[in-house]
Order: structure tokens, then sequence, then C-alpha cells
């Protein structure tokens, strides 16, 4: 892993590190039953990483590795036992506007009783972006960003599709202006058909705003499609974290070559 | 054996299901396949009554289990084929199992429910078969919440073996709350679906994963069987523009592409269903035909089966 990461670091050196994650570890204080044993769950153990300007970085492993809990450390909603979470400097918990998630299940992330147009519009007030005079105006130019209609605006939630859904999750984490996007699993509760779209409405995204993406995942083909780098979470340890390409030809790590071998083992 | 004939399903005047027919036989594997809003889950679950006959009307041709008629037997006597003869796995284990019973509680309910003496042999036994026989002793004496993801999927199969059902209907939702929670389930589903000969019906909207467990898949949108067949036929001869089109979705992820290739829209809400072919907006081969009516399930073998004007002059 330190011989991935200096060949890595050779390739990246000229880009500008936009979030610097050094040495977190976060332990859970678990009780077994009301007079049972207190044990302890090392949920992220030691993790460092550095994600560049522009980049797609997939976090990828299987349930219970470790990822939400790291993605919601960098969003300051958990804190951390030990490690800092440097964003430009700063830690990201005083810089909501910059650091936003898209969930995978948008349905539970979405208030059923609202409208489209007040889903978009709440963040927009929340991180004062927009003003009441200026706020339609800036709701249409998001809901065009990610590709909805003005006609969807007076919607409600329960009454437009999944990936519809997911556009209206997104325009919400947009609408702050961030500068980096944590996707959740943004496509794993989508239909077959539908998934492309939102993948391909995500690379677009990047790159008309100059995103940079953490992307979540435990389906390995779409983080290889998606992703620059990857790293592999295992046990609350990022195990390996290279260039795409390079974990493809030649992962270094026994559990890596395991989750390559799942991907191989589909049917051709 | 299940066999379905021409189900139909309303929920108020909304058709949801509108003439699916399938069969499952003991030590075979069929996945019911189709996207949100395809009627994939109410055609597996109303055979069995599991709607409320308030909410939902459902009529059929035929619903037989071995030699019980299901369409006239009454409720007394369904109670004991439910869980009994056709075992259910909810892939959700949160919504599965009861929040405010131990699991050792819930296996008790079980065997009074269906008149089983009490035998905590059989239960370790199958304990140890879903691969908690280490935990066994301690498992049985947690509540749910104590498990974790992967143990209350054990758990939930674990509770479905108990009964020896012949056949067990597995139904993956769409948005599970963990989705790579998914493989643990299949993985041990297909090791005691083979051990025991079991008929598994798999509800599923992953083509990749259906293709790669089941002998046979039956792809359903708006409500319609579009296609139906042999893995093999499914994969190397596929009829249907939307499987087609499916499949190309499936394997653009195989190429290094810029872009992935995708359907236009969305798959139809049932309220949206008219009398043409569901599939006629995203359709790249649409014909005027195609709007006059819903074409018929068309024979190409005795397994391989195609509702689409083009059947069979597609490549």
């Amino acid at each position: 892993m330190k011989s991935a990461e200096s060949l890595d670091s050779k390739e990246t050196a000229s880009a500008e590190i936009l979030m610097e994650v050094s040495r977190l570890t976060k332990t859970f204080h678990v009780k077994n039953g009301l007079w049972g044993k207190h044990y302890k769950v090392e949920a992220i153990k030691d993790i460092s990483l550095n994600l560049f300007k522009g980049e797609t970085l997939g976090l990828i492993g299987e349930s219970g590795s470790g990822k939400t809990t790291l993605s919601q450390i960098i969003l300051g909603l958990q804190k951390a036992n030990h490690g800092l979470v440097k964003f430009h400097g700063i830690e990201p918990a005083y810089l909501r506007r910059d650091v936003q998630i898209v969930f995978q299940y948008s349905y539970g992330a979405l208030d059923p009783l609202k409208t489209v147009f007040e889903l978009v519009k709440e963040p927009l007030l929340l991180h004062k972006v927009a003003f009441e005079g200026t706020i339609e105006n800036e709701v249409s130019r998001i809901l065009a960003l990610v590709g909805l209609s003005e006609g969807m605006m007076n919607r409600r939630v329960t009454a437009i599709s999944g990936g519809q859904k997911q556009r209206v999750g997104i325009a919400r984490a947009l609408a702050s202006r961030p500068k980096l996007l944590i996707l959740d699993e943004p496509v794993s509760a989508l239909d077959v058909s539908v998934q492309g779209q939102i993948v391909n409405l995500l690379v677009d995204l990047k790159r008309q705003l100059g995103l940079t993406y953490l992307f979540i995942t435990h389906d390995l083909r779409i983080a290889i499609h998606l992703s620059d780098r990857l790293a592999v979470m295992h046990r609350g340890e990022i195990v390996e974290c290279v260039a795409t390409e390079r974990l493809l030809e030649n992962p270094a790590h026994p559990y890596t070559k395991k989750l390559l071998a799942s991907i191989s083992m589909m049917r051709e | 054996m299940l066999k379905i004939d021409q189900l139909h399903v309303k929920f108020g005047s909304t058709e949801v299901v509108r003439g699916v027919s399938y069969t499952v036989r003991p030590g075979e594997i069929v996945s019911l396949l189709g996207e949100s809003g395809s009627g994939k889950t109410v055609s597996a679950l109303a055979p069995l009554k599991l709607y409320s006959k308030h909410l939902a009307t459902v009529n059929a041709d035929q619903i037989v289990l071995g030699d019980i008629d299901l369409v006239k037997v009454d409720e007394k006597r369904l109670n004991t084929i439910r869980g009994k003869r056709i075992g259910m796995v909810f892939q959700n284990p949160g919504e599965a199992l009861s929040p405010h019973m131990s699991i050792k509680s819930q296996f008790k309910e079980l065997s009074q429910v269906h008149d089983m003496k009490w035998d905590l042999d059989v239960v370790l036994k199958v304990l140890d078969e879903v691969g908690l026989g280490d935990d066994a002793a301690r498992v049985l004496e947690m509540m749910p919440y104590q498990l974790s993801g992967g143990q209350a999927q054990r758990v939930t199969i674990a509770l479905t073996l108990f009964l020896s059902p012949e056949i067990i209907i597995a139904d993956e939702p769409t948005s599970s709350i963990d989705a790579s929670l998914t493989e643990v389930i299949v993985t041990l589903l297909l090791e005691t679906q083979k051990k025991r000969n079991l008929g598994l019906l798999f509800i599923t909207h992953d083509f990749e994963l259906a293709s790669r467990i089941s002998d046979r898949m039956i792809i359903l949108y708006g409500g319609l069987v579009m296609e139906e067949g042999t893995c093999d036929q499914i994969f190397e001869s596929p009829k249907h523009p939307y499987t087609i089109e499916l499949m190309r979705c499936v394997n653009a992820l195989r190429t290094k592409t810029e872009r992935l290739y995708t359907l236009n829209g969305y798959a139809l809400d049932p309220t949206e269903f008219t009398e043409a072919c569901p599939f006629v907006a995203r359709c790249p081969q649409v014909e005027p035909r195609c709007h006059e009516g819903i074409p018929e399930l068309r024979e190409i073998t005795a397994t391989h089966h195609v509702r689409c004007v083009h059947a069979g002059g597609l490549t």
C-alpha cells in the first residue's frame, strides 16, 4: 500500500488537494442487551486519504466496512475519536455549503408533502444563496441543470418516478453551489434502464460545474466506470488506494483481488 | 409445482397485473424480472392472497400448488399453505422480523401457528444451515435490533426453512436499505435451494443477477410478460426490443465508454397503462401498429415466448 501511494502521488503531484483526511479513527461502544457486556467496534481505523480537486474518488467495500461512517465524519455529522478532516485547510463541519451529499434512498430523504419547487427552494434559502425575489429563477436554473423541466416544479415527490426523485436529490445538493459532492450509492436503488441516465448526468455536472466527487458504492462496475482513483475499504481500513486502471491491472491486496474476481464471475 | 395461469390483479380501478402466467417446478430457479411498476412483486404475492381483498381484486384462470386449487381454498386452509408449503423471504430483514420478539420466540410462534411440536434441535439445525451454527445459542436470545444486517437476513431465511417449504418466493426490494447485503442472501438462497431441491421464484430488478442465477427468466413490463425463456435463450437470442435495450444498458458497464447507454424516459406507472404495447414510448423500433393494441405473447420455441409485433423478425 505504501508503494502504491507513492507511485500515485507522482501522478497527482501537480494537482491541488481539496480535502485532506488524516489519521481518522472512530470507535463505537456497543452494549449487548440491557445487562450485557460492553464491547468496542472499531468502525474506522487510522484512515488517511487525500482528495484532489476535480477528481472522482470511488470508495468501495462491502457493507459494514465503514464507508458510511467515513462519509458522515467528512460531512461533520459524526465526530471522530482521533484525526482530522481538513477542507481547504478548514474543518468541513463549518463548511456545509461546500460539501454536500446525495443519498441512495432519495425517497426517504425527500419530504413527501412538499413540491419539487419547495424542496429545491429550501436549501437555497438555508444557505442564503438566493433570496425571495430571485428564488424562482434560481430554482429553474438548478432544475434545468439536473434535467428536470419547469413543468415538474409543482409536482409532489410522491407523483414522480425514482429517477426523477434522484434528480431532485442532486438538485438539492447542488443548491448551495458546493465544491465537493459525496455520492452515497446514488444509483443503487434505481432501475437498470434509469441508472445510466443518472450516471451520465453526474459525469456532465462534474465537467460543467468543476465538481469533485467522493463516490461511495458497493457496485464495482459503476465505481470503475466513474472513478479516476479507487479506494478499497475493508474492516475499517483503506487497504488500497490507486488509479482505477492500475487497480484493475494489478490489484495488490487479497481483498481487492477477491472483489475483482466477483465481477469477472458474472456472466459474459 | 406452482402454476399460475392468466393472473389479473386490480387495485381499485387500476389494473396492475394484466394476464401473467408462470410455473415454478421443484429444483428450478425462475426469475421475475422487471422495473418498478412492472407488476413483478404483485404477480408473485397476489396468488397467495397476500393483499387484502378490500384492496386488490385477483382473478386467474388457474392458481395451482401441486394438487391444491388455490383459487378455491378458504382463508383457513390457505394459512396452512402460506409459509408451510410456500415460504417467503423478504430481503428487507428490518420489515420481516417482528421487532419486539426475541429470535427464539419468533421460531416458537411459527411452530405454534403451524401446529408443530417445539423441537430446539430442528431450530439449531436450520440456524446451522444458514451459517449461524457457532452463534446459534446467542442469536436465539437476541432481539432483532441487536442483529447485524447480515445476521438478520440469515435469521429470516432460517425462519423460512424451519417450515420446510417446497417453494420459496424471494422478493428483493428495488430500494434496498443496504444494497451490498443482497449478495449474502442470494448465495445462501442458492445453496439451500440446491441442497433441498426447492423451487425458487426470485423477484428482482437486477438483470445481471437474474441471468447469473436462474434457469428461466420472465421479463415483465407494464403488467405484462414481454419475454420469457431459458437464460441461454434470453442471453443468446433476445427477441423483445425491451430485453435487447436492457442488455445494452447492462453491457455498457463492461466497456470503458465515456457515456453509458440508456433508455429514454421512465417505466410506466400502472395508472398510465393503455391498450397499446406498454413499451411504445421507449421502443427504438416502434411502428404505428404498436399503438393499435397489446401484441400477443407468441411462441418462438416451446420454452421461448415474446410479446412484440416484430417477434421472430428481429435479430
